[in-house]
């Protein structure tokens, strides 16, 4: 499990941060003190921005932090992003389903509430989410209201920068409304399996069980 | 005893200048029920709000270590009036009643007697 985590970590060297992204999150915090941290990711897991709270000390068992670029290590002293980014993914599969097996549309939001608190997931656009973490006293109308409107404003971020002209003259450009293919030098390396894309995930059919 | 429905629209019907109202559940900040309102007055963003509005006043009545509850609150805008009525039936724990009047039209004195009678006939 860790060393998937790892594996993921390493390959986030590809992932380059979404500009205005990381500045939505943060404003977000400030705005509402109450919610506790904020991630976006792709649906298919991958981080693009986080504000989980204040930073912790690196850890000292991660070797594999040593003598990476500085933009991913930024990310990598929270450790906490990335398993939250591949569950949110996860989460969000089975809330796909839910949705389609049901009819309700396309999915909108997801809400965990537990017994301290809240794990709440809001679509931003149709390749990213943006999940807020909430504590019990949370004002949930509120976390809806922020999440929403943020959430929103992601979307459209992506999707300008999505229209910009890819960076990077070596890898493919990437097909026009891919999911989580919001520029060509976020594409993971080639031998990894990719799950498709969510539209298509979402037009196939529940299998019976 | 009536339900939230037909309190809420019995507010907007009889209190004068009501531009919209709200049930809401301070626990959650979410509205069980809204009437009125529209696209330049969102109700729920109301109720999110008022809810901090809520809670602040009960917190610092408890550090005040005031053994009491809060029968409604007024809030006054230069053209509006904003009430909040808290529930006071077992049933209506941690909810409260929000409208919102236009001040020229209104009678605060009539809207809060109003409101009154509503809430004490409100069954959720």
């Amino acid at each position: 499990m860790i060393s998937r985590f790892r594996q993921r970590a390493e390959r986030r060297v590809l992932v380059v941060a979404e500009p205005g992204v990381s500045e939505e999150l943060h404003g977000l915090l400030a705005r509402a003190p109450q919610i506790g941290g904020a991630l976006a990711a792709t649906v298919d897991g991958f981080v693009l921005a986080e504000a989980l709270g204040p930073a912790r000390p690196a850890q000292t068992g991660r070797p594999a932090q040593t003598g990476r670029p500085a933009q991913a290590a930024q990310t990598a002293q929270r450790p906490d992003a990335e398993p939250l980014a591949a569950l949110t993914a996860a989460a969000l599969g089975l809330a796909f389903r839910m949705n389609e097996a049901t009819g309700r549309g396309a999915f909108r939001e997801l809400l965990i509430h537990g017994e301290l608190g809240y794990v709440a997931t809001y679509a931003a656009g149709p390749s990213a989410v943006l999940t807020l973490l909430a504590d019990d006293r949370a004002n949930v109308g509120r976390l809806h209201l922020e999440g929403r409107r943020t959430a929103g404003r992601i979307g459209e971020a992506l999707a300008a920068s999505r229209h910009s002209p890819p960076p990077p003259p070596t890898s493919p450009p990437a097909p026009a409304g891919g999911w989580g293919e919001a520029g060509g030098a976020r594409t993971p390396p080639e031998d990894e399996p990719r799950r498709p894309p969510l539209e298509r995930r979402r037009r196939n059919p529940p299998s019976p069980m | 005893m009536a339900n939230t429905e037909a309190s809420l629209k019995e507010a907007m019907g009889s209190i004068d200048g009501a531009i919209g109202v709200a049930l809401v559940d301070y626990t959650s900040g979410m509205a069980l029920g809204t009437v009125g309102g529209g696209k330049n007055f969102d109700l729920e963003v109301a109720a999110a709000g008022n809810t901090d509005v809520v809670r602040a006043k009960l917190r610092t009545m408890e550090h005040l270590g005031l053994q009491d509850e809060i029968e409604d609150i007024l809030i006054t805008l230069g053209t509006q009036y904003h009430l909040i009525r808290l529930l006071r039936a077992k049933s209506g724990n941690g909810l409260f009643l929000y409208i919102a009047l236009d001040a020229g039209k209104s009678n605060l004195a009539m809207a809060r007697h109003q409101l009154r009678r509503i809430e004490a006939h409100l069954e959720v």
